[in-house]
């Protein structure tokens, strides 16, 4: 997220429309795993300071000595003195007194978060079940010198550093709504600090993994260096007051979630990023159902749980066009900020120079030239049709206005909602995200099913059940039976999970054990 | 045609009993009178006379019972207001009778939401000695619950009531009884529940019958008089009880379709007429009917007791021998009982359609084995698996195998155990019958001892300890998978003499009809802190002796894996953790020792 002036004319570039609407805007490539652990790195560089005296801590943790020997990968290479060291951790081999070194890094392998494992080593990640296991993603670089005598160019490996590659600052923004609760989220501001604390005392429970990470610190991890600048951008993006539902709700999810002593603290850092991507993606949701002007009987999210066969079952085909809807109604909100973007530049009077991209690439492509033609259409149309113009703009080669729209699909699936492929996704909670929801719910209370499902649905436009649904579209085109049954699946599903239990008459008390 | 002379009026009363029928008046209480005139009186059980023996034994007091539909709360107010002399509402509101000493709400959830606070708080007054009365409140612990303040009595007695059965103040002045915790399935109580269904005075209208030889649903009564099936049902209905709750009136529906199957005299007695001595087979016999066979996958899916039945698979799992015993059944080399259940001609339950003929089992074992024809054998084989929408012929036959010829298999625990998904319950009801008898098996408990090892921490061979896992492995561990886990870090273990066996509850009373089908396992921490438990459904048993026996995982979204989870996180949270890192390798755990790093860091390894 790049920084911006404020005083400059309004640009309509993909990551400018992003962040006009969004505020926290996700990259598609930004899963909730990488989200997470940017979060929780920001948290966890930033304990004790003072952020009315001191600059925010970048969460640029490198972690290579322990990451090494988890990933089985010499994040060491290309450093002089530690290249050997690094080849002995990632082989698992025992050095200077150390016994089974081999089996611990078999056994760290169970808590590589298998989501992560897409591309090259330098972006795996670990579950973030603790302080000792969270680093930012790296990347390596060449160095290419001319050999002295054959004259030939020759390329060496230069040290591996952090660097924004899959994490790209939406964590950030997430960090600083607990950290430093901008001024709209006053009220909330102690719960705030609750849940940054109970956040950072799980991160540093007592652990194997503590003495691990104590045994293996990176020398080069001691110094908390500042933010950058992109990350400062990212940071100061939460004091838009845009994002006081998502920061309201993320609050009140951390602090339910982490002071929840049902679970350990293991499993309650797993709970709170599930529900912190839940979290985002209902902002992303929100954020478009307001500028498409999406009517109330169309904002909510339909889970099935009736485990029938597509073909006759009702609820599924709702539920994956619910999903198709809101998919369309980001499209629609991206379009309709384009044309906004459109109009307020025009009546600036800055003309369209530097309009859709920030600078100019050194050979042009096919999104520049493309560009390029409707930036010239639009400067001799003396009366533009900003909507064909916007609707043109979003439909530019590469893709670059649909990245924030794929990121709410690529956030739902990543934290457990979102199952399926194409035109037949559809929202049905895993039983780890069905464990958060009821983890986030309100004062660890005893809730009887009808009020959780209440609750689900004012805190995330979930329905599930016939009641729910009232005032929505599906009151016409479901059954009441069909979505009476679905929502006994998902009771059913709860009792199953050791999330609630079935008392008398159908009564479902969820967070009750017996 | 025959005329339908020969009417039984207990099929129809039993058909009334049945949630599954569209008139389902008899399933409830209060327009059952028609189906009680027919079936004769209320089952005698513990509960009606605990409740009877506390209104007769006080002149103030607070009865509360809780439960599912149909668990019989109705019935005991009838009692309760018996016992009283005075006459049961037929509302559900609250009823002061007998000049005020009596107080009788017999379902709060039929109380407006407002009012019903105001009932509660009469049951507080009794409680606190301002009215003497005897009040009985039926309640929805659903509603019930929000309306008792945090650490009330009331409230923690409702509480201990969830979990315990049974929850009772000083001198039982409050007494709440969970009826959902009552079980038919005790030895006492269940042949009185099938003598309810099929006692042989209800049965003596058949005779004369121009079907009687044939018809099945007479038959089928006759069969669930016979101490084998009687037998071999409890054991299913004991564990479709313990994964659910089983209330009476799901019980009768169960015992009403497969004595009838949804057939009435006069529907019989049609197609018999219509198709003569083919016109039934076993897809119509008791075996068949008891666990879901002629209902639609819905219906089945809207009984939980039904369900749960289903799910067993009895007849699902192969057994080399019982399928063997199919082709041989008229072989002298069979035992009798399996010799018996291969049929003999006119025997209904033994008839299977194949090839467009009524044949019986044994008759159709012949066909496969001996007939020259190959198309013949090859359309009967067919027929084994798959018979249009009902099961094959080979499922029928080895659920008669179960029903019937038990004895063959050394009785109904080891059928259960050959023939079903359940293959453990045998193993798990003689645990039981141990520790009914003060004995802890310890062979059992180092097998589930050493299956817990192996879901929790991925050691197999471990059975002298219990190894509790670091919470963050077992968050990230995949129960569900068949892949062999990684070496997993073990946060501390709990030697194996602390680790104990128990029956399910605590408590031992006869409030409550019960019957143990479960077992507790105790984890004793260190010297101060509260021991950690776990309640062993017989599906989790089979899950932990299925890990220890053959390393299999119970599946990834199984309720066995929260359960794990949860009860780790129970005892986990209570132990002293290793100070050092020791890592499950095999059978042993090995401790990691840590390196040097300022040498290392220096470059000297």
């Amino acid at each position: 997220m790049a920084a911006s002036d404020p005083a400059a004319p309004p640009s309509a570039t993909a990551n400018a429309v992003a962040r006009r609407l969004f505020v926290a805007a996700p990259d598609r490539d930004e899963r909730t795993q990488q989200v997470a652990m940017e979060m929780l790195l920001t948290i966890s560089q930033n304990q004790g300071v003072d952020f009315s005296s001191q600059k925010p801590r970048t969460p640029r943790r490198a972690n290579v000595l322990l990451r090494s020997l988890a990933l089985g990968h010499n994040f060491l290479a290309g450093k002089p003195q530690l290249e050997a060291l690094g080849a002995r951790l990632a082989a698992g081999e025992d050095f200077s007194g150390s016994e089974n070194l081999g089996l611990v890094q078999q056994s760290l392998r169970a808590l590589v978060d298998s989501d992560t494992l897409r591309g090259g080593a330098a972006t795996h990640l670990m579950l973030p079940v603790h302080d000792s296991l969270l680093w930012y993603d790296v990347r390596s670089r060449t160095s290419s010198t001319a050999d002295p005598i054959t004259k030939r160019r020759v390329s060496r490996p230069l040290p591996y550093r952090p660097q924004r590659v899959l994490m790209r600052g939406t964590g950030i923004t997430l960090a600083r709504l607990l950290l430093h609760p901008p001024d709209y989220l006053g009220p909330v501001a102690d719960d705030a600090r609750r849940a940054c604390g109970a956040i950072t005392k799980a991160l540093s429970a007592d652990s194997p993994f503590a003495k691990l990470g104590t045994a293996l610190k990176d020398p080069e991890d001691a110094d908390r260096a500042i933010m950058g600048d992109e990350e400062l951008a990212s940071w100061d993006a939460a004091a838009d007051p845009k994002l006081k539902g998502l920061g309201e709700r993320l609050i009140r999810h951390a602090v339910a979630v982490m002071e929840d002593d049902a679970h350990p603290a293991q499993v309650r850092l797993l709970n709170l990023r599930r529900v912190l991507a839940l979290d985002l993606a209902w902002h992303l949701a929100q954020a478009s159902w307001t500028a498409a002007g999406v009517p109330e009987s169309q904002r909510y999210l339909l889970l099935c749980h009736s485990p029938k066969e597509r073909a006759v079952n009702r609820v599924r085909v709702l539920s994956e066009e619910s999903y198709q809807l809101n998919h369309q109604f980001m499209t629609r909100a991206v379009i309709a900020t384009i044309r906004e973007t459109m109009e307020k530049r025009s009546s600036s009077g800055a003309g369209w120079a530097d309009f859709f991209l920030e600078r100019k690439p050194l050979k042009p492509t096919p999104s520049s030239r493309y560009f390029e033609e409707l930036r010239s259409a639009m400067a001799a149309d003396p009366n533009p049709d900003f909507s064909v113009y916007a609707h043109k703009t979003f439909e530019a080669p590469g893709d670059g206005y649909v990245r924030p729209v794929d990121a709410f699909r690529v956030l739902l699936e990543s934290c457990g909602l979102l199952l399926g492929t194409g035109r037949w996704r559809y929202f049905r909670p895993s039983p780890g995200l069905l464990t958060a929801l009821v983890s986030a719910r309100p004062g660890r209370a005893v809730m009887d099913a009808d009020e959780f499902l209440r609750w689900l649905r004012s805190e995330w436009s979930i329905v599930i059940g016939e009641y729910e649904a009232a005032g929505t579209r599906l009151v016409d085109r479901a059954e009441g039976s069909a979505l009476q049954h679905n929502r006994e699946y998902f009771e059913r599903d709860l009792v199953h999970n050791g999330l609630a239990t079935a008392l008398s008459d159908q009564t479902v008390m969820v967070g009750m054990r017996v | 045609m025959t005329p339908l002379a020969h009417v039984n009026p207990t099929v129809d009363a039993l058909n009334r009993l049945s949630i599954l029928q569209a008139h389902q008046g008899g399933a409830y209480r209060e327009h059952s009178a028609e189906s009680r005139a027919v079936l004769g009186e209320d089952i005698e059980t513990a509960a009606q006379a605990t409740v009877d023996r506390w209104v007769r034994g006080r002149s103030s007091g607070v009865l509360i019972l809780t439960g599912n539909a149909g668990t019989g709360k109705t019935a005991l107010a009838e009692v309760f207001c018996a016992a009283a002399g005075v006459d049961a509402p037929t509302v559900d509101g609250l009823r002061v009778l007998a000049d005020g000493r009596m107080l009788v709400c017999k379902d709060l959830s039929g109380v407006p939401e407002m009012r019903r606070g105001a009932i509660v708080g009469q049951a507080r007054r009794i409680i606190d000695g301002e009215v003497e009365a005897l009040m009985l409140l039926c309640a929805n612990e659903g509603v019930l619950t929000p309306l008792l303040a945090e650490g009330e009595q009331l409230q923690l007695l409702v509480e201990q009531a969830l979990v315990e059965a049974v929850g009772a103040g000083p001198d039982d002045k409050i007494l709440v009884l969970n009826m959902n915790r009552q079980r038919w399935t005790g030895e006492r109580i269940w042949p009185r529940l099938l003598d309810y269904a099929v006692g042989e005075a209800k049965w003596a209208a058949c005779s004369g019958c121009p079907v009687f030889e044939h018809c099945p649903i007479r038959r089928n009564a006759a069969a669930l008089r016979r101490p084998e099936p009687r037998e071999a049902l409890r054991h299913l209905m004991q564990i479709a009880s313990a994964e659910t709750v089983a209330p009476l009136r799901e019980m009768l529906t169960v015992v009403s379709h497969g004595v009838t199957g949804g057939a009435t005299c006069g529907s019989v007695i049609e197609r018999y007429d219509r198709e003569g001595r083919g016109a039934f087979t076993a897809a119509e016999a008791y075996f068949n009917l008891l666990v879901g066979g002629g209902l639609a996958a819905e219906d089945v899916e809207s009984v939980p007791v039904f369900r749960a039945l289903a799910a067993i698979g009895i007849g699902e799992a192969t057994d080399l021998q019982a399928d063997a015993w199919l082709r041989e059944a008229r072989s002298s080399s069979v035992p009798e009982s399996v010799a018996s259940a291969g049929g003999s001609d006119g025997d209904v339950h033994a008839q299977v359609l194949v090839i467009r003929k009524t044949l019986t089992f044994a008759e159709v074992g012949e066909l496969i084995t001996v007939d020259p024809d190959r198309i013949r054998v090859e359309e009967a084989l067919r027929g084994m698996l798959a018979a249009g929408s009902g099961p094959g012929y080979l499922k029928l036959w080895r659920r008669r195998l179960y029903f019937e010829a038990h004895t063959a298999f050394g009785g109904a625990r080891s059928a259960l155990g050959r023939l079903s998904h359940y293959r453990s319950f045998g193993l798990m009801l003689g645990t039981i019958d141990e520790l009914k008898s003060g004995r802890e098996p310890t062979g059992v408990r180092k097998r589930l001892v050493q299956g817990l090892n192996f879901l929790g921490a991925g050691m197999p061979a471990s059975a002298g300890e219990l190894h509790l896992p670091d919470p963050g492995m077992t968050a990230a561990r995949d129960l569900g998978s068949f892949l062999p886990p990684p070496p997993l870090v073990v946060s501390g273990s709990i030697p194996i003499d602390r680790v104990h066996l128990g029956r399910e509850r605590a408590q031992e009373h006869d409030l409550l009809d019960h019957d143990d089908i479960r077992i507790r396992i105790t984890v004793e921490q260190s010297a101060g802190s509260a021991p950690g438990s776990m309640i062993v459904s017989p599906s989790l048993f089979e899950a932990l002796i299925g890990a220890a026996d053959y390393c299999t995982p119970p599946g990834p979204d199984a309720p066995e894996s929260a359960e794990l989870g949860q009860f780790y996180a129970r005892v986990q949270s209570t132990i002293d953790s290793f100070t050092q890192i020791r890592i499950a390798d095999g059978g042993a755990l090995k401790i990691f020792c840590e390196p040097n790093m300022d040498e290392a860091l220096d470059g000297r390894f």
